[in-house]
């Protein structure tokens, strides 16, 4: 809203810097965006609130000023006419979106330009010149809040009626646009057709033109829910429109319909005809309790009674006033008021929010631990980190052409949550796996140029499962290029390395089973298993979608963080180092190449149960030394038990075990 | 002199010059082996010494021995030499360019976002609030309707929804987690609640469809707006340094009732004006207010007995402000050499 100085100072009597007046303004809520000069004169560019229908006027912000500082309102004096001959009939259909309808017939007026200075006021504000009629109207709403228009009266057949539109009911309005109507649309029509779109456009076919010699002066107020849901399914914003949205001021339809009336008379001659009105309900506005001890005790403030009732005088509100309880009838204009609270705001609002003072609450509440998700989230964060990883956080919306990538993992099918109304259709799908996402950040990695990566994300991933929206917390890595570098080494990004960030991460107490995953490699995918659930998998990027997409080998691996306790994550009890001595043993077993070495690993840990502190393959060997079909797994076994010292000949005992239980998969110890 | 002493004496010249003459410890090993093997040449004299006449034979044994004692140790000695001159040519041979660069390791950083809302919990965690979190799929009831946001209700123009369904949303703000707790929660409680929120807005460098706010609620039989000023002004000055100013102004939002918006001096111009603050010394860095009554109600908290105070940042801002960035679309775009910088 664009207030001039100048015309701000024809409603409120005061002598400031504008600069100190758009200080004010912006700390009573009502923010100045921008403060122009323009030759002597300022042009104050305010922001007006969604519930402050009633300052987008310039009287609306005179009175602000005038209550901010105490500056005494000077409105004008409504004119009175002697009205000649008769007006147009008026018949208000739906008065539950039109409580107040008034229309003014004005003859023989002589349409033409706009004098100069009313051009200047309104271009300056930002208002196009049409007519000196129409431009009336525009003066008096910018002037008083209240939307007024002007129908050329001789294209009006009959009377005007006020009324829902009808279904696919087509009216064309000023901008030229054929608009098609429904029932929730309030028109204003003539006995033929509908005339105007009831407080967001006139008609085309009515419009004051330069032919136009008798003028329907339309001043109303429409319902506020009404015009707003007719502007928005039109996708047609006016000034209009604007201010019946927010609210106007029933309480001004006929003041500001005689102010243009006098103007135009001034302006474009012509004789007054009648004014027809329907007001059946005169407004009477509400009487609110008020507390001044609860208010000062609410605000942590002390404002004296007379500081609270001088601010409400200020303001327009009448004020009853007894010891404890008051009441407070606001003016018709702020229909935002409707609380005891709201009171509160307008109290501290032009009082000054710096009079409030600093405090800060003392009563200890108790402090409850945070959700599981957070603390999880944090205790992996900083273990990737130390684990060499770096944070990403990346959007919940993927490309349309992932949405299928990776879901194997539910297991069963899962759909997709789609956003119905997507800024661009590319992106109105919502991930439902963490991966989806990293695949697509490591595009873009490698687009620009950067093939070593190690990243992970822990985040939300989305999808429905029946009838229910699921949100579920994951984590993501994913792992490109080299890890460990330079001239003379690599470690590179690979399965294992993944793997083993995994256990580390897991405790090793995840375990790995292969499985299928359209877009992973097929020899190089599993699913990760916790307590005997999938939580989770891991794999290469299928080669055929890396060269599609122009990537390196990629490594993915995704779990799901809600499988695991807060406590798996935490530490527990300690348990007191070991001093006894250890001891190392060295085995190479020979199996059959297609054995999985987790089903020896398995045996191993069976036979060494209790002593068997840790164990590594240290090499896998396939050739000439040993049978083809086989493969030699060398493990190196740190064995150590927790009361005696062992002894050579109880690892030996096992070992003779082991041998026997390796026949059973076709497997042997190999003697060195 | 006997021929067996004039030979010892040879003997000894010559195995004299034999070890000072030997350049490596393999030949000095040949040289001890050849003198002082158990076939050497010395042993060999006292096997021979058998066949010299007895009264001769103490002394020369006596000499044969002096004489092993001597060439041992100066084979020890010329053994250290040569071990001292080989380990110096080792470490010689072992000599790095130590101006090589190192191995490239990475170090694992956190993201930007994570690094500054973790500083934020950690202030209000300080202060006795509590974190929760709430969904990011909400019900346009939680989202608007029990925040006193009627579906006509024209603050909806600034919040642009996706929609799931037609009463299903990604959430605006964080704001619903408000009623949340309020339903699961008796009075009194603080809480802030971070989390992921979503407007539909064309991604430019100052709003980006996807970001994030942190929410913040108190509610007790006696909270006043002094509180959350203080509240406010202490988390400030815990962020930004004792040193910034705070200001409250009022604003407008329809959960609650007075409203403010609280800023800080501008910390790049210190108030004086500059672009970051478009010339107003100010920056506004969230939305409070007292909890209006009808959400109080709504949560099922009487607004009689009880008051409470509640705000709501935008951390990706807050990013931006601390680090200098100046496009908000950076923080989801994770372009390596933006995150090698935190």
């Amino acid at each position: 809203m664009k207030v001039l100085y100048s015309w701000l100072k024809e409603f409120v009597n005061i002598d400031v810097p504008c600069e100190e007046i758009a200080r004010k303004l912006t700390m009573a809520g009502l923010e100045v965006e921008e403060l122009e000069k323009i030759g002597d004169d300022y042009l104050i560019d305010v922001s007006i609130p969604a519930n402050r229908g009633d300052c987008h006027s310039i009287l609306g912000i005179a009175r602000e000023v005038s209550a901010l500082f105490e500056a005494p309102l000077e409105l004008p004096l409504s004119p009175t006419f002697k009205e000649i001959g008769e007006g147009i009939d008026i018949e208000v259909l739906s008065p539950e979106l039109c409580p107040r309808y008034t229309l003014r017939f004005i003859k023989g007026v002589k349409v033409g330009p706009s004098p100069d200075w009313l051009k200047n006021r309104l271009e300056l504000v930002g208002i196009r010149s049409i007519n000196n009629v129409v431009d009336i109207t525009n003066y008096v709403m910018w002037m008083l809040g209240q939307p007024l228009h002007a129908f050329d009266a001789d294209k009006i057949s009959g009377k005007v009626i006020v009324r829902r539109a009808y279904n696919d009911e087509e009216i064309v309005t000023l901008d030229g646009e054929t608009r098609k109507l429904t029932v929730d649309n309030l028109v204003i029509a003539d006995e033929k057709h509908a005339i105007a779109i009831a407080g967001v456009m006139g008609g085309e076919e009515s419009e004051v033109s330069f032919f136009t010699k008798n003028i329907a002066l339309e001043s109303a107020c429409f319902d506020h829910i009404s015009v707003r849901g007719t502007s928005k399914s039109l996708g047609l914003r006016t000034e209009a429109s604007i201010r019946f949205e927010k609210g106007v001021d029933i309480g001004i339809t006929k003041f500001a319909s005689d102010i243009a009336t006098e103007m135009i008379l001034k302006l474009c001659g012509g004789e007054v005809g009648k004014l027809n009105e329907f007001y059946p309900i005169e407004y009477e506005p509400n009487k609110i309790m008020f507390r001044p001890d609860r208010f000062n005790k609410r605000m942590g403030l002390s404002l004296s009674p007379r500081e609270m009732e001088s601010i409400f005088t200020r303001l327009g509100f009448k004020v009853e006033k007894n010891t404890d309880v008051w009441y407070i009838t606001p003016i018709s204009c702020r229909r935002d008021i409707s609380l005891e609270e709201d009171l509160y705001e307008e109290l501290v609002r032009i009082a000054g929010y710096d009079k409030i003072p600093s405090t800060l609450h003392e009563r200890i509440i108790g402090v409850v631990s945070p959700p599981p998700a957070w603390e999880k989230r944090k205790i992996v964060r900083k273990k990737m980190n130390s684990l060499g990883f770096s944070e990403v956080i990346t959007s919940s919306f993927i490309p349309v052409q992932f949405e299928n990538y990776f879901k194997e993992f539910y297991q069963r099918p899962i759909e997709t949550v789609r956003v119905i109304n997507p800024l661009r259709e590319e992106e109105s799908v919502l991930r439902s796996l963490l991966s989806q996402s990293l695949l697509t950040l490591a595009i873009n990695n490698v687009r620009w140029g950067y093939n070593d990566f190690s990243l992970f994300e822990t985040g939300k991933v989305f999808f429905k499962n029946e009838e229910n929206y699921v949100e579920k917390e994951h984590l993501g890595i994913v792992q490109s290029g080299r890890f460990i570098y330079s001239w003379d080494r690599e470690v590179n990004a690979d399965f294992f390395l993944l793997k083993g960030i995994l256990d580390r991460l897991f405790k090793g107490e995840l375990s790995f089973i292969p499985a299928y995953y359209s877009v992973l490699h097929p020899g190089r995918s599993a699913n990760i298993i916790y307590n005997g659930e999938i939580v989770g998998f891991i794999g290469e990027i299928h080669p055929d979608l890396a060269k599609d997409l122009k990537l390196p080998r990629i490594y993915i691996a995704e779990i799901d963080i809600e499988s695991f306790s807060t406590e798996f994550f935490k530490t527990g009890l300690i348990r007191e180092p070991n001093r006894l001595p250890k001891l190392k043993r060295d085995l190479a077993i020979v199996v059959p190449e297609d054995t999985p070495s987790i089903k020896v690993i398995e045996m191993l840990k069976d036979v060494f149960e209790g002593i068997l502190e840790k164990y590594e393959i240290f090499d896998l060997y396939k050739g000439p030394n040993i049978p083809e079909g086989t493969i030699n797994l060398g493990f190196s076994l740190e064995l150590r038990a927790e009361d005696r010292t062992l002894t050579q000949e109880e690892i030996e005992d096992r070992v003779e075990i082991l041998k026997s239980r390796l026949i059973d998969v076709n497997g042997r110890l190999r003697e060195w | 002199m006997s021929p067996m002493e004039l030979d010892l004496d040879l003997l000894r010249l010559e195995a004299l010059k034999e070890v000072s003459s030997v350049e490596s410890l393999e030949e000095l090993r040949e040289v001890e082996i050849k003198y002082l093997g158990r076939k050497g040449l010395i042993n060999q004299l006292l096997k021979e010494l058998r066949d010299i006449p007895s009264d001769k034979r103490p002394e020369t044994g006596k000499l044969i021995n002096q004489l092993k004692v001597e060439l041992s140790n100066e084979i020890e000695a010329k053994r250290s030499l040569l071990e001292e001159r080989e380990k110096a040519k080792r470490l010689e041979k072992e000599k790095l360019d130590v101006t090589l660069p190192g191995v490239s390791l990475s170090i694992g950083r956190l993201h930007p976002l994570t690094m500054i809302i973790e500083r934020v919990e950690e202030i209000f965690r300080s202060l006795g609030f509590t974190v929760v979190e709430g969904f990011e799929i909400e019900s346009d009831y939680y989202n608007f309707e029990a925040l006193n946001i009627p579906w006509y209700h024209p603050a909806r123009d600034s919040q642009d929804s996706f929609y799931i369904t037609d009463k299903l949303l990604l959430r605006t703000q964080t704001s619903p987690v408000q009623i949340r707790v309020m339903e699961k929660t008796k009075p009194p409680f603080k809480i802030i609640a971070p989390g992921r929120v979503y407007r539909r807005d064309q991604p430019t460098a100052r709003h980006s469809p996807v970001f994030h706010q942190i929410e913040g609620m108190a509610v007790d039989k006696d909270i006043t707006f002094a509180d959350l000023k203080g509240t406010l002004d202490t988390f400030a000055h815990a962020l930004f340094g004792e040193d910034v100013s705070t200001r409250f102004r009022a604003d407008y939002f329809p959960f609650t009732e007075p409203s403010g918006e609280f800023a800080i001096s501008c910390i790049f111009c210190k108030g004086k004006g500059c672009s970051v603050c478009s010339y107003s010394g100010w920056i506004e860095i969230l939305g409070c207010g007292m909890v209006h009554p009808k959400v109080l109600e709504i949560g099922g908290i009487d607004p009689e007995e009880y008051s409470g105070f509640a705000f709501g940042m935008g951390w990706d801002r807050l990013a931006m402000l601390t680090y200098g960035v100046n496009d908000i679309r950076y923080f989801l775009e994770n372009h390596p050499e933006f995150l090698a910088q935190f």
